[in-house]
């Protein structure tokens, strides 16, 4: 048992109740804590004690993917705002793609015994013993941008306590249901997904999205693999425009697929729809321009700062973590200007 | 004959005949050196190489334990350090071998993950598992045997051979695969837990498997006749010639060995994660040579040990805990890593060149 330290009052910090937590802790502390602050805001006296809580942010993120900062510059807000310290820990670029990588980041940080750990899970299997091992240590740890499963539930195998992010799953399917909306695509139409990360969990997810959304209308999409090489990609991906005419639709996992995929519509000198997933600077600037029509976005920076947000309730004020859904949101050339000022300041 | 050729038969010789100088281990360590100082003067310049890494280690550990307040020696933690120099390790025991012989593989990332995932997927399909094993293993000297030969036999530099095996295996990664990790959910085998499943708290069989294997083929070379060709081939191959060494099928064999270390560390880290996808071993071609380097295994050949490359491999793992715990922004890692690399480099070289009074 370890206890933390909030503005004098002593929040005992669990044994841990994984499964069903008593919302009578929570209520406790919070009384004992505004107490001890005199009758001041509970969250006001909170963050001139806590900067002792420190939380570990962990994830898969290429350093080099301009995906990432967005939800590292979150997790660093959060941290900012509440007074505590944000560890950011990511692989180096040389290891991209290496899930042994993360899984020994995570072990240093759960040897570093901090308040809380948010971490992104890759697959079934690998981050199992970790998990446990945080578990049976009363670390709390909630799971963003990429669980175990696709509907993002904790198991026996994977325990953790929530998952805020996108359900793939479901994104998948509304990028191909937008896709035949905007499109007008009818069964048989012609249509291309570009995956530029065919190991990644995530994007085979919302791949399955996709091919049962458009199974439903009678479309069966081709799968062009590419890698997160964007000019190797975009060759690729250039050579399959000049060999097939007339495709009804052009859709993409992620930015790096985007980018790909505009670069390659230039050097073919060709025209394509195209319906994209995640949202970066360029993709935002390619709707801008009307050169993708819309993106589903999963808004990277709220994975980043309410995982720590939700990690910090829970360490000061025992208040149980709860799956929150980040998306999917649609973003079109429409709906763009209106979202401006969050996009400009979430740093990507 | 000239001085080179007279010391790379001695250094033959010394191994080769059981009634040669007292202590063949100690007279061969001294021939593989390469100079023709006494084999004493030679000795310790071969102790002072690893001496070196062995205080640079052990000064991390000691900065890492005091800036972490204690985290970093935490049982835990070694559990992780451990768990990742095990896997890299494994695959820097061949890389290292290869680079003794003057020769690179930059293709043990995609072997890697290849065989694993050939292993992985034939256990899914209830394959015992002992057999999808050897099969992972039997890829991964078939891969080595092919690069060998075609370096070998076209006279192709290793960097190009194996440059373009890396791209070959990846390749056929990404068409066999489709890309997909394979998991293998539980019950799973009981000889995954074998390759790397708990042994006691964190720590993980894997630690057992790269010791071991690691102190086999340091007494193979620096114990045995083939252990003295391999350092043969790589220091003075046209005196090894002369010598009547076996150059081109030593040079093959280690490329083998290699190649099934690499297959070896694979299937170690499916047993540790149960699943393998075609980017887990991506990370390992450029880490193995570094561990190597750091560890004194000379860039072009004849220099080199294994004690040398598992030190040089627990500093890597060491350094990704160590400054996480002591509260160094991560970002510094890659960077930490290239001065460690150079200085240590530079290090090795310093020290040769003071006692042989010559270059390094």
């Amino acid at each position: 048992m370890r206890s933390y330290k909030v503005a004098g009052a002593s929040v005992r910090a669990r044994g841990r109740r994984w499964w069903g937590r008593k919302i009578a802790v929570s209520a406790v502390a919070l009384v004992a804590t505004s107490m001890a602050s005199g009758g001041l805001v509970a969250g006001a006296a909170v963050s001139s004690a806590s900067p002792s809580l420190t939380f570990y942010f962990v994830s898969h993120g290429c350093p080099t993917d301009p995906f990432w900062p967005p939800v590292w510059n979150g997790a660093a807000d959060a941290g900012k705002r509440l007074g505590v310290r944000v560890d950011i820990l990511h692989i180096t670029s040389a290891q991209c793609g290496s899930t042994a990588a993360e899984v020994s980041l995570l072990q240093t940080a759960i040897a570093a015994h901090p308040a809380g750990i948010a971490t992104t899970v890759t697959d079934a299997t690998s981050f199992s013993p970790v998990l446990k091992t945080a578990a049976k240590d009363g670390i709390p740890v909630v799971v963003f941008n990429s669980a175990p499963t696709a509907n993002g539930q904790p198991s026996s195998a994977n325990p953790f306590l929530a998952y805020i992010g996108q359900q793939n799953y479901s994104a998948g399917q509304g990028l191909a249901q937008e896709a035949v909306k905007d499109f007008g695509l009818r069964s048989g139409a012609k249509v291309v997904v570009v995956d530029h990360e065919p190991t990644n969990i995530s994007l085979n997810q919302r791949l399955q999205g996709v091919r049962a959304a458009f199974k439903a209308v009678g479309v069966t999409p081709t799968i062009v693999n590419t890698s997160d090489n964007i000019s190797q990609g975009a060759s690729i991906v250039g050579a399959y425009f000049t060999t097939h005419k007339n495709l009804g639709a052009v859709l993409t996992l992620g930015t790096t697929g985007t980018d790909e995929v505009v670069q390659a519509m230039s050097s073919s000198g060709t025209k394509q729809k195209i319906g994209a997933m995640d949202l970066d600077s360029s993709t935002l600037s390619y709707i801008e321009r009307g050169t993708v029509a819309f993106t589903v976005d999963q808004q990277p920076y709220l994975q980043g700062y309410l995982s720590i947000v939700e990690l910090f309730l829970d360490a000061t004020e025992g208040a149980a973590p709860v799956p929150i859904s980040t998306g999917p949101v649609f973003l079109t050339s429409q709906n763009v200007k209106a979202l401006a000022k969050y996009v400009d300041h979430t740093g990507f | 004959m000239t001085a080179a050729q007279a010391g790379a038969n001695q250094q033959v010789l010394a191994g080769a005949s059981p009634a040669g100088p007292p202590g063949p281990g100690t007279s061969g360590g001294a021939a593989r050196t390469s100079r023709l100082g006494s084999s004493n003067l030679a000795f310790r310049v071969l102790r002072q190489r690893e001496t070196g890494i062995v205080v640079v280690g052990v000064i991390l550990f000691v900065v890492f334990s005091i800036l972490s307040n204690g985290t970093f020696d935490s049982l835990e933690n070694w559990g992780g350090i451990t768990s990742t120099a095990a896997e890299l390790g494994i695959v820097t025991i061949g890389v290292a071998l290869l680079m003794i012989c003057g020769e690179f593989d930059l293709s043990v990332g995609a072997n890697f993950s290849f065989a694993a995932l050939v292993m992985a997927t034939m256990v899914q399909d209830h394959y015992p598992a002992i057999a999808a094993l050897v099969v992972a293993l039997a890829i991964g000297a078939g891969i080595g045997l092919v690069n060998g030969l075609v370096t070998v036999l076209l006279d192709i530099p290793s960097f190009i051979t194996t440059l373009g095996a890396f791209f070959v295996w990846t390749g056929v990664t990404l068409i066999v695969t489709g890309g997909e990790t394979v998991t293998i959910l539980p019950p799973t085998p009981g000889l995954l837990n074998v390759l790397g499943g708990v042994l006691a708290g964190q720590v993980r069989s894997e630690l057992l498997w790269w010791l071991g294997l690691a102190l086999v083929v340091g007494v193979v070379l620096q114990r045995t006749v083939m252990g003295n060709w391999f350092f043969a081939v790589g220091g003075k191959r046209l005196a090894a010639v002369e010598a009547g060494v076996p150059v081109m099928r030593t040079r093959v064999l280690a490329f083998v060995i290699c190649g099934v270390f690499a297959a070896f560390a694979g299937a170690v880290q499916l047993g540790h994660l149960d699943s393998m996808s075609a980017s887990f071993g991506t990370t390992y071609q450029l880490e193995a040579i570094a561990a190597s380097v750091v560890g004194g295994c000379a860039l072009m050949g004849g220099r080199g040990s294994m004690l040398g490359a598992a030190v040089g491999t627990l500093i890597l793992a060491m350094l990704g805990s160590g400054l996480i715990l002591s509260g160094v922004s991560p970002y510094w890692y890659e960077a930490v890593v290239g001065v460690i690399l150079v200085a240590a480099v530079a290090m090795h070289t310093r020290v040769g060149r003071l006692v042989s009074g010559a270059g390094a």
